[in-house]
């Protein structure tokens, strides 16, 4: 029992950092669902059915914009601003989660900050549990933040200094972190270059084409290091 | 006053792509994470993928610049230059966030 306590405490402290940028952003987000004349229990609908902060503000915006957008452009949207998540399989640690329905949450709420914390120590090594009291965690800052923008308003939001940076910081340490762990700065140059070249060549698909161009750009340079090492053996 | 049906089919067409996209390159996950090539790079992915991150929330690529700009590139820079030295999470961002509000 106390090891249970003390491993969630461990989770709760290594999501502090997200609370901070997820709740804020949750309660806007709540804000404005009720703005845009919808009923408040959509904030948590939207959060608990998509769970994908950027998008579920651009669906927010197209499903009650005054012309109907169609459903494929709200498919072809959902594929693009998502489209990144499909690179996070290869290290979030999803065989550590045991049972059907635990591993089909795991995949579900797999968002940015979940891939980053469990990218590098100390979160690269929690275990299946802990994974799962992470992600039900990092939910419910977001889902919260909904509600509590939808419900309270306004009223709440005024009180609050402007937290928005804390997530850009939390990125920073973990981007800090995971180039401490390669000790190389080929990598992060590599994509600094990626980034660079999305941000002038396709602004609007920045995230998919950057990341990308890097994974295409370490798979090949690891398919020709692969293949050297098999010939000079 | 949005349609509430309207609101629905958008969650509806949403929701299921979402979780395709995050679920089922897990099927092959278990086959790559046995090749080398796949090895070499989920090592090299995590710096890769976040500082790709952190790019676009420093630099949005809707090429405007933000009013709090600035503040945002000192905060960032005290955070990165904070957690080389001394490697503490919320250390590193409470000073980040302090320079942020400080200069905002």
């Amino acid at each position: 029992m106390m090891e249970t306590a003390r491993s969630f405490r461990t989770v709760a402290r290594l999501t502090l950092p997200c609370a901070f940028g997820m709740v804020p952003l949750g309660i806007a987000f709540g804000v404005l669902v009720v703005q845009s004349g919808l009923a408040w229990w959509w904030a948590p609908a939207f959060g608990g059915l998509i769970y994908a902060g950027s998008l579920e503000f651009l669906l927010l915006a197209a499903a009650t914009a005054a012309t109907p957008v169609s459903p494929a452009a709200v498919a072809v949207t959902t594929l693009l601003v998502n489209g990144r998540h499909v690179f996070y399989c290869l290290t979030f640690p999803l065989h550590r989660v045991a049972g059907p329905l635990a591993r089909a949450y795991g995949m579900f709420a797999l968002i940015d900050e979940a891939y980053a914390l469990t990218s590098v120590p100390p979160g690269r090594d929690l275990s299946g549990p802990q994974l799962i009291a992470m992600q039900i965690l990092l939910q419910t800052y977001w889902v919260g933040g909904g509600v509590l923008g939808a419900t309270v308003g306004g009223a709440v939001a005024a009180h609050l200094p402007d937290l928005s940076w804390v997530l850009t910081g939390l990125f920073a340490v973990l981007a800090t972190e995971a180039v401490r762990a390669l000790r190389s700065a080929r990598v992060p140059l590599y994509a600094l270059g990626c980034a660079l070249v999305a941000w002038l060549v396709a602004p609007g698909q920045f995230l998919l084409v950057a990341m990308g161009l890097f994974v295409a750009g370490t798979v090949g340079a690891a398919a020709y290091g692969e293949r050297a090492a098999v010939r000079d053996a | 006053m949005p349609e509430p049906a309207r609101v629905a089919a958008v969650i509806a067409v949403a929701a299921p792509i979402t979780f395709a996209l995050r679920a089922l390159p897990f099927t092959i996950a278990s086959r790559l994470r046995e090749a080398r090539v796949a090895q070499v790079v989920g090592r090299l992915l995590p710096a890769g993928l976040m500082t790709i991150l952190l790019v676009y929330l420093l630099c949005p690529p809707s090429h405007t610049v933000p009013a709090d700009w600035i503040a945002q590139l000192a905060a960032t820079a005290v955070t990165v230059a904070l957690q080389t030295w001394r490697r503490s999470t919320l250390l590193s961002i409470a000073a980040g966030t302090t320079v942020f509000l400080l200069l905002h």
